[in-house]
């Protein structure tokens, strides 16, 4: 195919698909909306959560220094990624498709997306962290201890996937 | 049989989420604002009205749907570039347009329509960075032509389709961008306006850009 081939062919593939069907008053979000929603939704999560674990002071099997140690952990974990997320949901709402130019649209994006798997190397192992300090202090409760367990393997094998994902992506990604 | 929302009954429940979400609506437009048919109208008029009413709404949207059949053919080309499957094509151009539609008030007429649109919609792409598809057996245009057409002319425009879509995208996303308005006859000024590269390094990448089309096309 020569080059004037390819431009025509390139003027005319605009004709393909069916004609766009307007429909203004939809609720469809965008991709970067939804985004945006999904990073609030858990910081507000997260956020519930941080107070929910003010009761695990309340737990019986816990001991003291654990009875405060544990609740403080999990205060900490859940606040840290509510604050992330919060700080994710502003940064994507800041990217203005109609405002930027494509340059600034693409390093935003990027630099959002690498904050977010940077949080997730952070959050990981505090997270393994805690639920130790958790599994340790209750060590005693043989159920609960095999409910983390299970937890942590399904946990570790989704997280596993998502990572090697992330690395053949981000390749894609850097390509530029 | 039609079924219709008020053929179902209505209990008291949904009534009062009714009259909350309605509550809420009004709230929110006190609090930020409606959405804003006059400055639209403005764009189109050449002046801003004092009032918006339902006629300014209306003329906003007869506004929007006008652009709509005056650009869609190039939304239509930029989304093909980055999209990997028809889906992808298909969700890349609801959002090219939803972006279009919201932010349509906050034109400014500092760059024409036509850079302005451009923008948004390589913005859209590019925003939308998608995993790529790496078990999708068929490209975009195979979703779009399902089925293949009997005579021969229709056959070779969808295998240099292919081949286009196949080449372009290799591209970096920025690389793409650069390409697709290239191809649309667009000077390297307006290029490097749309995606914040100066006007050398626009031409730089093009000239690269274009060396390696050319020796993939002659392989």
């Amino acid at each position: 195919m020569t080059t004037e081939e390819l431009q025509k062919t390139w003027q005319e593939s605009g004709r393909i698909g069916s004609p766009y069907n307007p429909q203004m008053n939809s609720r469809r979000e965008t991709a970067l909306e939804k985004l945006m929603r999904e990073y609030k939704r858990f910081s507000w999560i997260a956020l519930a959560m941080t107070f929910v674990s003010i009761g695990l002071y309340n737990l019986s099997w816990l001991e003291m220094p654990w009875k405060v140690v544990i609740p403080l952990l999990f205060i900490s974990f859940f606040a840290t990624s509510s604050t992330m997320d919060h700080w994710l949901a502003n940064g994507i709402r800041s990217i203005d498709c109609s405002r930027m130019s494509v340059r600034e649209v693409i390093d935003r994006s990027l630099f959002y997306r690498r904050r977010h798997h940077q949080f997730m190397m952070i959050l990981i192992p505090y997270a393994a962290v805690v639920l130790g300090c958790f599994g340790w202090a209750s060590r005693a409760e043989i159920y609960l201890l095999a409910g983390m367990g299970a937890g942590f393997l399904v946990g570790l094998a989704i997280g596993i996937r998502k990572y090697l994902d992330f690395m053949v992506n981000y390749r894609d990604i850097e390509s530029d | 049989m039609e079924l219709s929302y008020t053929s179902y009954p209505q209990p008291a429940l949904l009534q009062c989420f009714a009259k909350m979400s309605g509550i809420l609506h009004w709230l929110s437009e006190r609090l930020f604002g409606p959405r804003n048919p006059k400055r639209i109208m403005g764009i189109v008029a050449g002046c801003d009205s004092g009032n918006t009413g339902k006629g300014e709404k209306a003329g906003a949207e007869a506004y929007f749907l006008e652009l709509t059949g005056r650009y869609d053919q190039l939304v239509n080309r930029i989304c093909l570039s980055y999209a990997d499957c028809s889906e992808d094509f298909e969700d890349l151009r609801q959002d090219v347009w939803i972006n279009v539609w919201k932010s349509l008030d906050g034109f400014r007429e500092d760059s024409s329509l036509d850079t302005w649109i451009y923008r948004v919609t390589l913005n859209t792409c590019v925003s939308c960075l998608r995993k790529r598809k790496r078990n999708v057996l068929t490209s975009p245009i195979d979703g779009i032509f399902p089925e293949p057409a009997d005579d021969d002319s229709s056959d070779l425009f969808r295998e240099r389709l292919r081949a286009l879509h196949c080449l372009i995208s290799r591209l970096s996303p920025l690389d793409k961008a650069i390409m697709t308005m290239h191809l649309d006859d667009r000077s390297n000024a307006e290029i490097a306006e749309v995606t914040g590269l100066t006007k050398g390094n626009v031409a730089t990448r093009l000239s690269r850009i274009k060396t390696r089309l050319s020796s993939e096309i002659n392989r």
